[in-house]
């Protein structure tokens, strides 16, 4: 298990639940609050995958190794050597 | 007055930064070999016409980002689609040059886990960019003139060590060098894309806009040198394979038993590795903003500081899968993005705004023989 990883996304919880929650309350932007808790609850799925090393959720790569044709081909085209 | 945080000398000096920072631990273009330089100079050119694009969308919409002025004339809907995949690459950017700062930084303090480092970074950048965007445009300006005298100490303090002979042939082949000047304008000159978000909050921009292609030029002459440095020091086989080649020369410069002159230019990296990943994680903020049409971007500072961190640690996992990635697949997404991009909404609003001139003035329009019985416009 990665503890450093809980201790930093604990970090950042408070950090945005003092920084942001109540001024955005305060303020009515209900939406700017709804779309930062879901990027942050993204953020955190992702992290307590990583610390516990389960490794289930579909890995952002894949959507790099998309393009690996286009970019095996200009490297056999262009004799890339690295 | 302009109620404009950021000053066009500060956006140059940011521009420097941007530049000479994404490149401190890389040279680009090094599969062109010992031409490295020369495919670094060529590589600068599609950058230029990258920069080109978001000054003129600038002059043409003021007041908005790329990102608004995209979903403005392609639609709501194409413009979307084309800024998630802007976001998905200048995410990928930043993911990048988070994981190198952080492998430096490990060889530089090995006791400390890189998660730790990777969010010490990100921590800084929060700070920052809670203080306010004018505070990265003040960051760069003060910066500027100690990162060029740390540059200019570095290659006179490794000039002894330079062996011109490792750089010929000057050209080997062809086919290489055109695949380094695609790397090397793919990392770091099409970088200039970013700009499209922040030159609304620029003022003079259309007084002082030289400024920011001289500062360019000069980061690209810069770029040159070092690779210049690097080539004639370690040849192409060791600068390949070196994970660090500009840190490794300033391992091997010192005078008599005065060595490890490294640790000195460490704050070159720090300030110079740091600044970029500013810029792109406020771009991020930004596009974020846009795309989910939001009043403030503010909220956006630290769930995606958070997400940049932990999916950086997600996706490169170990050197092996940076490299493989890094090198290989990410420039085939990143080049042709940030290049059209800018491109595309730049042919469209220039079409846009030609249609609205001839709606305008429908007799001012030439008239073609045999088409009288139709419409001027096009019915959208």
């Amino acid at each position: 298990m990665n503890t450093p990883i809980f201790y930093i996304m604990l970090l950042f919880v408070l950090l945005f639940a003092v920084l942001e929650v109540k001024p955005l309350i305060k303020k009515r932007m209900f939406r700017e609050l709804v779309a930062a808790s879901l990027i942050l609850l993204l953020a955190l799925g992702y992290g307590t995958d990583l610390a516990m090393d389960w490794m289930k959720l579909p890995n952002p790569r894949g959507l790099i190794t998309v393009v690996a044709p286009l970019s095996q081909s200009f490297e056999k085209t262009l004799q890339v050597n690295q | 007055m302009e109620n404009r945080p950021i000053s066009s000398q500060q956006l140059a000096a940011m521009t420097f930064l941007l530049l000479i920072g994404s490149v401190l631990v890389y040279v680009p273009g090094n599969v062109a070999g010992q031409s490295a330089w020369i495919a670094t100079l060529l590589g600068s050119l599609p950058g230029l016409l990258v920069l080109y694009a978001v000054l003129k969308l600038q002059a043409m919409f003021p007041e908005d980002r790329i990102t608004q002025i995209s979903t403005r004339v392609l639609g709501q809907i194409p413009g979307t689609l084309l800024n998630i995949l802007f976001y998905w690459s200048i995410f990928i950017y930043a993911a990048g040059l988070m994981y190198e700062i952080v492998v430096l930084l490990t060889i530089i303090y090995p006791a400390i886990p890189s998660p730790v480092l990777s969010f010490l970074i990100i921590l800084t950048c929060v700070y920052c960019l809670y203080l306010s965007l004018n505070i990265a445009g003040r960051l760069a300006e003060l910066f500027l003139w100690m990162c060029l005298f740390f540059i200019i100490i570095g290659i006179l303090f490794s000039l002894p060590l330079v062996d011109l002979v490792k750089l010929k042939p000057l050209i080997e082949a062809w086919k290489p060098l055109v695949a380094g000047t695609v790397y090397s304008a793919d990392w770091p000159f099409d970088l200039m894309v970013i700009w499209g978000l922040f030159l609304p909050l620029v003022s003079g921009i259309k007084e002082n806009g030289k400024k920011i292609y001289a500062w360019y030029l000069i980061s690209a002459v810069i770029l040159v040198i070092l690779d210049l440095q690097i080539l004639s020091i370690l040849g192409p086989e060791s600068t390949q394979s070196t994970r660090f080649p500009l840190f490794e020369i300033y391992r091997l410069v010192g005078f008599g038993e005065f060595r490890r002159l490294e640790l000195t230019f460490l704050v070159l990296w720090l300030i110079s590795g740091i600044a970029p990943i500013v810029f792109l994680y406020q771009g991020l903020n930004f596009i974020m903003q846009d795309i989910l049409r939001l009043k403030d971007y503010r909220p956006l500072i630290l769930p995606t500081g958070l997400v940049l961190g932990i999916l950086t640690l997600y996706m490169f996992p170990s050197d092996m899968r940076y490299m493989a990635l890094g090198f290989k697949y990410i420039p085939a997404y990143t080049f042709p993005i940030n290049l059209l991009y800018p491109t595309i909404i730049l042919a469209a609003a220039i079409i846009q705004q030609k249609r609205a001139k001839a709606k305008s003035n429908p007799g001012s329009a030439p008239g073609r023989p045999g088409k009288t019985g139709l419409p001027e416009t096009r019915p959208r």
